[in-house]
Protein backbone atom coordinates (compact mmCIF):
# COMPACT_ATOMS: atom_id res chain seq x y z
CA UNK A 1 0.00 0.00 0.00
CA UNK A 2 1.63 2.89 -1.07
CA UNK A 3 0.88 6.99 0.07
CA UNK A 4 -1.51 7.30 -2.48
CA UNK A 5 -3.77 4.53 -0.60
CA UNK A 6 -2.94 5.37 2.26
CA UNK A 7 -4.09 9.16 1.55
CA UNK A 8 -7.07 8.20 -0.02
CA UNK A 9 -8.26 5.92 2.96
CA UNK A 10 -7.97 9.25 4.73
CA UNK A 11 -9.82 11.30 3.14
CA UNK A 12 -12.83 8.38 3.26
CA UNK A 13 -12.83 7.96 6.52
CA UNK A 14 -13.77 11.64 6.71
CA UNK A 15 -16.80 11.40 4.17
CA UNK A 16 -20.53 10.56 4.51
CA UNK A 17 -21.37 7.23 3.95
CA UNK A 18 -23.32 7.70 0.99
CA UNK A 19 -20.86 9.33 -0.82
CA UNK A 20 -17.72 8.17 0.19
CA UNK A 21 -17.63 5.04 -2.12
CA UNK A 22 -18.32 7.66 -5.13
CA UNK A 23 -15.65 10.50 -3.98
CA UNK A 24 -12.89 7.93 -3.31
CA UNK A 25 -13.19 6.27 -6.91
CA UNK A 26 -12.83 10.18 -8.47
CA UNK A 27 -10.10 11.19 -6.31
CA UNK A 28 -8.39 7.28 -7.14
CA UNK A 29 -8.51 8.32 -10.73
CA UNK A 30 -7.27 11.70 -10.40
CA UNK A 31 -4.57 10.98 -8.67
CA UNK A 32 -3.31 7.67 -10.27
CA UNK A 33 -3.75 9.84 -13.34
CA UNK A 34 -1.38 12.42 -12.53
CA UNK A 35 0.98 9.94 -10.87
CA UNK A 36 1.52 7.70 -14.11
CA UNK A 37 1.98 11.23 -16.10
CA UNK A 38 4.99 12.07 -13.56
CA UNK A 39 6.21 8.51 -14.21
CA UNK A 40 6.00 8.42 -17.60
CA UNK A 41 8.05 11.76 -17.62
CA UNK A 42 10.42 10.03 -15.36
CA UNK A 43 10.57 6.90 -17.12
CA UNK A 44 10.48 5.42 -13.43
CA UNK A 45 8.26 4.83 -10.51
CA UNK A 46 7.68 7.55 -8.31
CA UNK A 47 9.60 7.81 -5.27
CA UNK A 48 8.10 8.02 -1.80
CA UNK A 49 9.29 11.48 -1.20
CA UNK A 50 7.78 12.50 -4.62
CA UNK A 51 4.18 10.71 -4.13
CA UNK A 52 4.45 13.03 -0.82
CA UNK A 53 5.35 16.37 -2.64
CA UNK A 54 2.18 15.42 -5.18
CA UNK A 55 -0.29 14.54 -2.04
CA UNK A 56 0.97 17.46 -0.21
CA UNK A 57 -0.06 19.75 -2.95
CA UNK A 58 -3.49 18.42 -2.29
CA UNK A 59 -3.89 19.26 1.21
CA UNK A 60 -4.61 17.12 4.54
CA UNK A 61 -7.30 14.52 3.78
CA UNK A 62 -9.16 16.67 6.28
CA UNK A 63 -9.52 19.65 4.46
CA UNK A 64 -10.00 17.88 1.26
CA UNK A 65 -12.52 16.07 2.67
CA UNK A 66 -14.19 18.83 4.52
CA UNK A 67 -14.46 20.43 0.40
CA UNK A 68 -16.97 17.75 -0.77
CA UNK A 69 -19.42 18.34 2.11
CA UNK A 70 -22.40 20.32 1.57
CA UNK A 71 -22.33 23.13 4.51
CA UNK A 72 -19.02 24.84 4.40
CA UNK A 73 -19.82 27.31 7.61
CA UNK A 74 -21.63 26.56 10.50
CA UNK A 75 -23.91 29.68 10.30
CA UNK A 76 -24.04 31.26 6.91
CA UNK A 77 -24.58 34.98 6.01
CA UNK A 78 -28.17 34.85 5.15
CA UNK A 79 -28.81 34.11 9.32
CA UNK A 80 -25.25 35.87 10.47
CA UNK A 81 -26.82 39.22 10.96
CA UNK A 82 -29.60 37.65 13.38
CA UNK A 83 -27.37 35.38 15.30
CA UNK A 84 -25.13 38.43 16.10
CA UNK A 85 -27.63 40.35 17.17
CA UNK A 86 -29.24 37.16 19.35
CA UNK A 87 -25.76 36.79 20.91
CA UNK A 88 -25.39 40.41 21.90
CA UNK A 89 -28.55 40.33 23.05
CA UNK A 90 -28.46 37.42 25.36
CA UNK A 91 -25.32 38.12 26.60
CA UNK A 92 -25.47 42.18 27.26
CA UNK A 93 -29.09 41.80 28.20
CA UNK A 94 -29.56 38.51 30.00
CA UNK A 95 -26.48 37.48 31.02
CA UNK A 96 -24.74 40.14 32.53
CA UNK A 97 -27.63 41.79 34.37
CA UNK A 98 -28.88 38.60 35.62
CA UNK A 99 -25.16 38.35 37.19
CA UNK A 100 -24.80 41.97 38.50
CA UNK A 101 -28.02 41.89 40.07
CA UNK A 102 -27.19 38.33 41.52
CA UNK A 103 -23.98 39.36 42.63
CA UNK A 104 -25.39 42.91 44.38
CA UNK A 105 -27.97 41.32 46.20
CA UNK A 106 -25.32 38.53 47.60
CA UNK A 107 -22.63 41.56 48.37
CA UNK A 108 -25.45 43.26 50.48
CA UNK A 109 -26.14 39.70 52.05
CA UNK A 110 -22.61 38.79 52.53
CA UNK A 111 -20.25 39.88 55.41
CA UNK A 112 -17.43 39.77 52.85
CA UNK A 113 -18.25 42.06 49.20
CA UNK A 114 -14.95 41.38 47.95
CA UNK A 115 -15.53 38.22 47.85
CA UNK A 116 -18.67 38.17 46.08
CA UNK A 117 -16.59 40.21 42.45
CA UNK A 118 -14.80 36.69 42.05
CA UNK A 119 -18.20 34.87 42.14
CA UNK A 120 -19.97 36.99 39.99
CA UNK A 121 -17.14 37.40 37.39
CA UNK A 122 -16.99 33.62 36.96
CA UNK A 123 -20.91 33.59 37.07
CA UNK A 124 -20.60 36.14 34.43
CA UNK A 125 -18.33 33.97 32.05
CA UNK A 126 -20.02 30.81 32.81
CA UNK A 127 -23.29 32.18 31.45
CA UNK A 128 -22.02 33.70 28.83
CA UNK A 129 -20.44 30.63 27.70
CA UNK A 130 -23.72 28.46 27.95
CA UNK A 131 -25.49 31.16 26.45
CA UNK A 132 -23.38 31.86 23.67
CA UNK A 133 -23.46 27.85 22.69
CA UNK A 134 -26.96 27.58 23.09
CA UNK A 135 -27.16 30.32 20.37
CA UNK A 136 -24.87 29.45 18.54
CA UNK A 137 -26.43 25.70 18.30
CA UNK A 138 -30.31 27.00 17.88
CA UNK A 139 -28.78 29.20 14.74
CA UNK A 140 -26.52 26.09 13.16
CA UNK A 141 -29.98 23.86 13.41
CA UNK A 142 -31.97 26.55 11.70
CA UNK A 143 -29.14 26.89 9.08
CA UNK A 144 -29.09 23.42 8.26
CA UNK A 145 -32.61 23.34 7.97
CA UNK A 146 -32.31 26.33 5.75
CA UNK A 147 -34.99 28.15 7.87
CA UNK A 148 -34.94 31.57 7.22
CA UNK A 149 -35.75 34.81 8.90
CA UNK A 150 -37.45 37.38 7.40
CA UNK A 151 -38.45 39.91 10.03
CA UNK A 152 -36.41 42.45 9.19
CA UNK A 153 -36.90 42.23 5.27
CA UNK A 154 -40.46 44.22 5.62
CA UNK A 155 -38.75 47.64 7.06
CA UNK A 156 -39.88 50.91 6.26
CA UNK A 157 -37.41 53.32 5.56
CA UNK A 158 -39.94 56.20 6.54
CA UNK A 159 -39.42 54.31 10.52
CA UNK A 160 -36.07 55.04 10.91
CA UNK A 161 -35.31 57.55 13.61
CA UNK A 162 -34.62 61.33 13.00
CA UNK A 163 -31.07 62.86 14.01
CA UNK A 164 -31.87 63.39 17.57
CA UNK A 165 -30.48 66.10 19.46
CA UNK A 166 -28.64 64.19 22.26
CA UNK A 167 -25.81 62.55 23.00
CA UNK A 168 -25.83 58.71 22.69
CA UNK A 169 -25.50 56.98 26.15
CA UNK A 170 -23.73 53.57 26.26
CA UNK A 171 -26.59 51.26 26.63
CA UNK A 172 -24.14 48.79 28.84
CA UNK A 173 -23.47 51.87 31.21
CA UNK A 174 -27.45 52.55 31.51
CA UNK A 175 -27.89 49.21 32.29
CA UNK A 176 -25.12 48.84 34.92
CA UNK A 177 -26.48 52.14 36.42
CA UNK A 178 -30.17 50.66 36.69
CA UNK A 179 -28.84 47.71 38.21
CA UNK A 180 -27.32 49.33 41.02
CA UNK A 181 -30.51 52.13 41.41
CA UNK A 182 -32.60 48.95 41.49
CA UNK A 183 -30.21 47.44 44.49
CA UNK A 184 -29.95 50.48 46.33
CA UNK A 185 -33.85 51.11 46.12
CA UNK A 186 -34.15 47.42 47.81
CA UNK A 187 -32.14 47.82 50.36
CA UNK A 188 -33.52 51.73 50.95
CA UNK A 189 -37.29 50.05 51.23
CA UNK A 190 -35.82 47.55 53.60
CA UNK A 191 -36.66 44.94 50.90
CA UNK A 192 -33.52 43.44 52.37
CA UNK A 193 -30.87 44.31 55.05
CA UNK A 194 -27.53 45.21 55.62
CA UNK A 195 -25.75 43.25 58.16
CA UNK A 196 -26.77 45.91 61.60
CA UNK A 197 -24.36 43.89 63.87
CA UNK A 198 -20.55 43.97 63.94
CA UNK A 199 -17.22 43.40 65.94
CA UNK A 200 -14.47 45.78 66.16
CA UNK A 201 -11.44 44.87 68.09
CA UNK A 202 -13.22 41.77 69.94
CA UNK A 203 -16.42 44.47 71.17
CA UNK A 204 -20.04 43.93 69.75
CA UNK A 205 -20.95 46.95 68.05
CA UNK A 206 -24.63 47.99 67.02
CA UNK A 207 -25.40 50.17 64.26
CA UNK A 208 -28.42 52.01 63.89
CA UNK A 209 -28.86 54.88 61.50
CA UNK A 210 -29.20 58.62 62.93
CA UNK A 211 -32.45 60.37 62.28
CA UNK A 212 -31.40 62.71 59.56
CA UNK A 213 -32.29 59.51 57.61
CA UNK A 214 -35.69 59.12 58.46
CA UNK A 215 -36.22 62.97 57.75
CA UNK A 216 -34.98 62.15 54.50
CA UNK A 217 -36.54 58.94 53.70
CA UNK A 218 -38.98 60.09 50.81
CA UNK A 219 -37.08 62.87 49.08
CA UNK A 220 -33.99 59.73 48.98
CA UNK A 221 -36.76 57.36 47.53
CA UNK A 222 -38.06 59.62 45.17
CA UNK A 223 -34.30 60.85 44.02
CA UNK A 224 -33.71 56.86 43.41
CA UNK A 225 -36.82 56.35 41.90
CA UNK A 226 -36.30 58.89 39.33
CA UNK A 227 -32.93 57.52 38.49
CA UNK A 228 -33.87 54.05 37.94
CA UNK A 229 -36.75 55.45 35.18
CA UNK A 230 -34.54 57.71 33.60
CA UNK A 231 -32.22 54.87 33.77
CA UNK A 232 -34.66 52.63 31.68
CA UNK A 233 -35.33 55.50 29.44
CA UNK A 234 -31.87 55.60 28.51
CA UNK A 235 -32.07 51.41 28.15
CA UNK A 236 -34.65 52.07 25.69
CA UNK A 237 -34.09 55.19 24.05
CA UNK A 238 -29.92 55.23 24.07
CA UNK A 239 -29.26 58.85 23.45
CA UNK A 240 -30.00 61.95 26.08
CA UNK A 241 -32.60 64.05 24.29
CA UNK A 242 -33.36 67.63 26.20
CA UNK A 243 -35.91 66.52 28.78
CA UNK A 244 -33.81 63.12 29.84
CA UNK A 245 -30.85 65.62 30.26
CA UNK A 246 -33.31 68.06 32.24
CA UNK A 247 -34.53 64.96 34.21
CA UNK A 248 -31.16 64.23 34.65
CA UNK A 249 -29.55 67.63 36.31
CA UNK A 250 -33.07 68.36 38.40
CA UNK A 251 -32.39 64.30 40.14
CA UNK A 252 -28.19 66.15 40.53
CA UNK A 253 -29.62 69.38 42.26
CA UNK A 254 -32.41 66.93 44.13
CA UNK A 255 -29.39 64.67 45.39
CA UNK A 256 -27.31 68.12 46.00
CA UNK A 257 -29.71 69.18 48.34
CA UNK A 258 -30.00 66.06 50.05
CA UNK A 259 -26.16 65.81 50.70
CA UNK A 260 -26.29 69.21 52.11
CA UNK A 261 -29.27 68.49 54.39
CA UNK A 262 -27.07 65.16 55.07
CA UNK A 263 -23.63 67.43 55.79
CA UNK A 264 -25.29 69.94 57.81
CA UNK A 265 -26.77 66.80 60.60
CA UNK A 266 -23.12 66.05 61.20
CA UNK A 267 -24.53 62.70 62.02
CA UNK A 268 -25.09 59.44 60.64
CA UNK A 269 -24.81 56.10 62.66
CA UNK A 270 -25.30 55.71 66.05
CA UNK A 271 -22.95 53.18 67.43
CA UNK A 272 -23.92 51.45 70.23
CA UNK A 273 -22.21 48.62 72.64
CA UNK A 274 -21.78 47.26 76.01
CA UNK A 275 -20.79 49.52 78.51
CA UNK A 276 -17.37 47.69 79.09
CA UNK A 277 -16.42 48.80 75.20
CA UNK A 278 -17.25 52.25 76.27
CA UNK A 279 -14.30 53.75 74.77
CA UNK A 280 -14.12 51.46 71.20
CA UNK A 281 -18.13 53.10 70.51
CA UNK A 282 -16.55 56.27 71.04
CA UNK A 283 -13.56 55.65 68.83
CA UNK A 284 -16.24 53.73 66.19
CA UNK A 285 -19.02 56.68 66.76
CA UNK A 286 -15.70 59.49 66.00
CA UNK A 287 -14.03 57.95 63.26
CA UNK A 288 -17.21 56.41 61.39
CA UNK A 289 -19.21 59.56 61.56
CA UNK A 290 -16.41 61.42 60.32
CA UNK A 291 -15.83 58.89 57.46
CA UNK A 292 -19.10 59.22 56.39
CA UNK A 293 -18.75 63.25 56.53
CA UNK A 294 -15.77 62.98 54.33
CA UNK A 295 -17.51 60.74 51.59
CA UNK A 296 -20.55 62.65 51.44
CA UNK A 297 -18.52 65.84 50.79
CA UNK A 298 -16.94 64.07 48.18
CA UNK A 299 -20.13 62.67 46.82
CA UNK A 300 -20.97 66.11 46.45
CA UNK A 301 -18.25 67.43 44.92
CA UNK A 302 -18.67 64.90 42.29
CA UNK A 303 -22.47 65.80 41.74
CA UNK A 304 -21.19 69.06 40.69
CA UNK A 305 -18.88 67.95 38.59
CA UNK A 306 -21.66 65.79 37.20
CA UNK A 307 -24.20 68.92 36.85
CA UNK A 308 -20.98 71.11 35.01
CA UNK A 309 -20.56 67.78 32.63
CA UNK A 310 -24.59 67.63 31.82
CA UNK A 311 -24.51 71.25 30.62
CA UNK A 312 -21.26 71.02 28.69
CA UNK A 313 -22.47 68.02 26.68
CA UNK A 314 -26.06 69.45 26.20
CA UNK A 315 -24.42 72.00 24.85
CA UNK A 316 -21.85 69.64 22.89
CA UNK A 317 -24.72 67.98 21.70
CA UNK A 318 -26.39 70.83 20.03
CA UNK A 319 -23.67 72.15 18.57
CA UNK A 320 -22.52 68.74 16.80
CA UNK A 321 -26.31 68.24 16.14
CA UNK A 322 -26.31 71.34 13.99
CA UNK A 323 -22.99 70.04 11.87
CA UNK A 324 -24.53 66.72 10.98
CA UNK A 325 -27.87 68.65 9.72
CA UNK A 326 -25.46 71.10 7.54
CA UNK A 327 -23.07 68.68 6.65
CA UNK A 328 -25.98 66.43 5.48
CA UNK A 329 -28.02 68.88 3.62
CA UNK A 330 -24.69 69.99 1.09
CA UNK B 1 0.87 45.05 0.23
CA UNK B 2 -1.55 42.77 2.69
CA UNK B 3 -0.79 39.69 1.22
CA UNK B 4 -3.76 37.79 2.85
CA UNK B 5 -6.03 40.13 1.63
CA UNK B 6 -4.81 39.65 -1.78
CA UNK B 7 -5.51 36.19 -1.69
CA UNK B 8 -9.12 36.38 -0.54
CA UNK B 9 -9.87 38.89 -2.89
CA UNK B 10 -8.62 36.93 -5.25
CA UNK B 11 -9.92 33.83 -4.68
CA UNK B 12 -13.39 36.40 -4.27
CA UNK B 13 -12.40 37.17 -7.82
CA UNK B 14 -11.68 33.49 -9.37
CA UNK B 15 -14.91 31.73 -7.55
CA UNK B 16 -17.34 32.83 -10.27
CA UNK B 17 -15.03 32.75 -13.40
CA UNK B 18 -13.69 28.69 -12.37
CA UNK B 19 -17.41 28.10 -12.76
CA UNK B 20 -17.70 29.75 -16.41
CA UNK B 21 -14.61 28.01 -17.28
CA UNK B 22 -15.83 24.82 -16.01
CA UNK B 23 -19.22 24.79 -17.28
CA UNK B 24 -17.52 26.31 -21.13
CA UNK B 25 -15.14 23.31 -20.92
CA UNK B 26 -17.31 20.71 -20.41
CA UNK B 27 -19.35 21.54 -23.99
CA UNK B 28 -17.45 18.55 -24.35
CA UNK B 29 -16.74 15.56 -22.51
CA UNK B 30 -14.06 15.49 -20.01
CA UNK B 31 -13.48 13.05 -17.01
CA UNK B 32 -11.84 15.38 -13.69
CA UNK B 33 -7.98 14.78 -14.64
CA UNK B 34 -8.37 15.67 -18.42
CA UNK B 35 -10.68 18.80 -17.63
CA UNK B 36 -8.16 19.97 -14.83
CA UNK B 37 -5.14 19.37 -17.36
CA UNK B 38 -6.78 21.40 -20.43
CA UNK B 39 -8.50 24.11 -18.02
CA UNK B 40 -4.67 24.62 -16.72
CA UNK B 41 -3.02 24.45 -20.65
CA UNK B 42 -5.36 27.35 -21.18
CA UNK B 43 -3.90 29.35 -18.37
CA UNK B 44 -6.47 28.48 -15.45
CA UNK B 45 -4.86 26.51 -12.88
CA UNK B 46 -7.64 24.36 -10.37
CA UNK B 47 -6.86 22.29 -7.29
CA UNK B 48 -8.83 18.76 -7.36
CA UNK B 49 -10.47 20.70 -3.77
CA UNK B 50 -12.09 22.91 -6.04
CA UNK B 51 -12.79 21.22 -8.97
CA UNK B 52 -14.23 17.99 -8.20
CA UNK B 53 -16.93 18.73 -5.24
CA UNK B 54 -17.67 22.44 -7.77
CA UNK B 55 -18.51 19.21 -10.46
CA UNK B 56 -20.57 17.97 -8.06
CA UNK B 57 -22.73 20.66 -6.77
CA UNK B 58 -22.96 21.98 -10.79
CA UNK B 59 -24.53 18.52 -11.22
CA UNK B 60 -26.74 18.44 -7.83
CA UNK B 61 -27.98 21.82 -9.66
CA UNK B 62 -28.57 19.61 -13.49
CA UNK B 63 -25.85 21.96 -15.32
CA UNK B 64 -24.10 18.90 -15.61
CA UNK B 65 -24.66 15.07 -16.74
CA UNK B 66 -22.33 12.16 -15.74
CA UNK B 67 -21.62 9.06 -16.53
CA UNK B 68 -18.59 6.19 -14.88
CA UNK B 69 -17.02 4.22 -18.00
CA UNK B 70 -14.17 2.36 -18.11
CA UNK B 71 -11.36 3.82 -19.44
CA UNK B 72 -7.22 2.78 -20.00
CA UNK B 73 -8.31 -0.18 -17.24
CA UNK B 74 -10.19 2.42 -14.46
CA UNK B 75 -13.14 3.56 -14.08
CA UNK B 76 -13.90 7.09 -14.59
CA UNK B 77 -16.62 9.56 -14.26
CA UNK B 78 -16.85 11.53 -17.64
CA UNK B 79 -18.75 14.68 -17.19
CA UNK B 80 -20.78 17.15 -20.02
CA UNK B 81 -23.19 19.90 -20.20
CA UNK B 82 -26.58 19.32 -19.84
CA UNK B 83 -29.07 20.89 -21.83
CA UNK B 84 -29.99 23.30 -19.04
CA UNK B 85 -26.25 23.77 -18.28
CA UNK B 86 -26.14 25.25 -21.75
CA UNK B 87 -28.93 27.18 -21.42
CA UNK B 88 -27.52 28.60 -18.25
CA UNK B 89 -23.95 29.04 -20.00
CA UNK B 90 -25.26 30.70 -23.00
CA UNK B 91 -26.70 33.27 -20.42
CA UNK B 92 -23.58 33.68 -17.79
CA UNK B 93 -21.28 33.89 -20.98
CA UNK B 94 -23.72 37.11 -21.91
CA UNK B 95 -23.24 38.31 -18.41
CA UNK B 96 -19.23 38.03 -18.40
CA UNK B 97 -19.55 39.89 -21.46
CA UNK B 98 -20.92 42.90 -20.37
CA UNK B 99 -19.32 42.83 -17.07
CA UNK B 100 -16.08 42.69 -18.81
CA UNK B 101 -16.75 45.71 -21.11
CA UNK B 102 -18.00 47.88 -18.14
CA UNK B 103 -14.57 46.61 -16.54
CA UNK B 104 -12.92 47.88 -20.03
CA UNK B 105 -14.15 51.13 -19.78
CA UNK B 106 -13.69 51.61 -15.94
CA UNK B 107 -10.04 50.16 -15.59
Amino acid sequence: MDLIDRYLIAVRRQLPRDVEADIASELTDSLRSEAEEHERIAGRPLTEGEQAELLKKRGHPFIMASRYLPQQQLIGPALFPYYRQALKFVVFWVVVPIALFGGAIHAIYSGDPAAIVGRVVGAAWNGAIYAVGIVTIVFAVLDHERVRINILENWNPAKLPEPKAGRPVPRSESVMSLVFALVFLAWWTTLVRAPELMFYADAELRFAAAPIWSQLYFPILLSVAASVGLHLVDVVRPWRTFATSVADLAINFLNLFIVTQVLRAGRYVEVTGAPADADKVALANHWLNQIIGWTFMIIGVVIILEVCFELWRMVKARRTLRATISSTAL
Amino acid sequence: MDQTLFDSLRLELRRGCLTLAVLAQLRSEHYGYTLRKALADLGLDIDEGTLYPLLRRLESQDLLTSEWREEGGRNKRFYRLSPEGRQMLKQLLAEWKGLNNSLDRIV
